[in-house]
């Protein structure tokens, strides 16, 4: 299974939407982790560990979450991203940027 | 030219031949104190009267600098201070009388005198801190005094000392974070809407405050102190831009909308009623969230913004009208630490 820790494997400071916003954009972690472990999963299920940070700017997960969404579809979306928190309201947040996308 | 014009202009050729040639010192014109306004002359112009220095400008602080606390009194202090700054005058900023001032006072006060002199608006600028030691201590121990000359700089671990920027400064979001925690011992959980809230207002400015012809330095202010007495952490996040109800007043002429007032504009914003400037349909988060977090309770006592002339509650989304345009946009809240221990 394709697993992917945002606080071991990306970073504990998530950023803004762009890298010209700042460091750890959450296009930069599309881009730099999450596109490249779908693919190299045969674009099959990949499941994201949220916990851990400092917190998840609304830029940061519509971009990273709302872009792959643009992208692939949220059809594919909501079948291959698998989200894991305690945190219900930013399971929720993150679903509404996805269908929003 | 009329003949009465070259005549002058002849009478005064011809003194100043002769005084060159006398070899004698331009009488100068006499000088009036401070307050005497003269006679008009008996010609067309009235005297300019100058002073034998140049023009002093005292801006003197209410007892209570607080914006939350003293609204008028204290933006007519800040108001009077960018509004005497000229190159020709000198500046004393009178702080003595202060008992009473809180982090927004201070950075705001750091933000007029960096803009000031970025516009090389000020001759010279000096000034007095509180004599109230608490007071005092605010200014001394908050990094104030380092953008200033002459004034010492405190260590005390009660304080983020001031921080600026142009762009979302992760670290600079988690130093805050990880100073709530330490002062009131909650986990990180407690602190994640305050790092959403500064990342946002960090783009927020970068990407909306300041526009080409707004000639402003372009960057953020942000500061945190922890209060003893009540065990609460007050933050303040400050730009000098346009104000969010300009941004937002500017989508609604696009739109062919109704206009609003300002405080009105700042809660559509709240509620993300308007798209921002960048008119995509997946942006404009960043005000809502601050509505959320606002809202959600958990230890935030309160949040503030103080835009134009808005003054909004985000949690409660009410708010009311200023008499003096706050120039910029600040954000103010607190969060309390035996309010988080009991949720």
């Amino acid at each position: 299974m394709n697993r992917i820790c945002i606080a071991e494997d990306y970073t504990t400071t998530p950023g803004a939407r762009y890298p010209s916003d700042g460091p750890y954009s959450g296009a930069d972690f599309r881009d730099t982790v999450l596109f490249p472990r779908f693919e190299q999963g045969g674009k099959r299920e990949v499941v994201i560990e949220l916990d851990g940070v400092e917190g998840y700017p609304a830029s940061f997960l519509e971009e990273a979450f709302g872009g792959f969404a643009r992208t692939y579809g949220k059809g594919v979306t909501k079948d291959v991203l698998k989200f894991v928190s305690e945190d219900v309201a930013l399971l929720a947040e993150i679903s509404e940027y996805i269908e929003d996308a | 030219m009329s003949s009465s014009n070259r005549r002058d202009r002849t009478l005064r050729k011809n003194r100043t031949r002769r005084r060159k040639r006398l070899n004698r010192p331009r009488k100068r014109k006499k000088v009036a104190s401070a307050g005497y306004r003269g006679k008009r002359s008996s010609g067309k112009h009235d005297y300019l009267f100058h002073t034998a220095h140049p023009q002093r400008i005292v801006c003197e602080a209410p007892e209570v600098l607080s914006f939350s606390e003293n609204t008028e009194e204290t933006m007519e202090f800040f108001e009077g201070l960018r509004g005497g700054a000229s190159k020709n005058r000198t500046i004393f900023i009178d702080l003595r009388r202060v008992l009473s001032v809180s982090v927004s006072e201070v950075i705001y006060l750091l933000a007029c005198l960096e803009e000031l002199e970025h516009q090389h608006l000020w001759g010279k600028v000096t000034g007095v801190t509180p004599v109230d030691p608490e007071a005092g201590r605010m200014f001394k121990a908050s990094g104030f005094s380092k953008y200033v000359n002459g004034l010492h700089h405190v260590d005390s671990s009660d304080f983020v000392t001031v921080k600026t920027g142009q762009g979302a400064e992760n670290t600079f979001a988690q130093d805050i974070t990880r100073f709530v925690r330490r002062k009131l011992g909650v986990g990180l959980n407690e602190t994640k809407g305050i790092y959403k809230i500064l990342i946002e207002c960090m783009q927020n400015t970068k990407d909306h405050a300041y526009t080409a012809d707004t000639h402003r330095l372009g960057k953020w202010w942000l500061i945190a102190a922890h209060r003893p007495a009540d065990n609460t952490v007050n933050f303040a996040f400050l730009d000098t831009g346009q104000g969010i109800p300009e941004t937002i007043h500017k989508r609604l002429i696009r739109n062919l909308d109704i206009v609003r007032d300002d405080v009105n504009l700042v809660l559509s914003g709240l509620r993300g009623e308007q798209r921002t400037r960048t008119k995509k349909h997946n942006r404009g988060k960043g005000l809502p969230q601050v509505h959320t977090v606002a809202a959600s309770g958990a230890g935030i006592a309160s949040v503030f913004i103080v835009s134009r002339k808005a003054w909004v509650d985000c949690g409660t989304l009410t708010g009311q009208t200023l008499k003096v345009k706050f120039r910029g946009t600040l954000l103010m809240w607190s969060i309390n630490g035996n309010k988080v221990a009991a949720s």
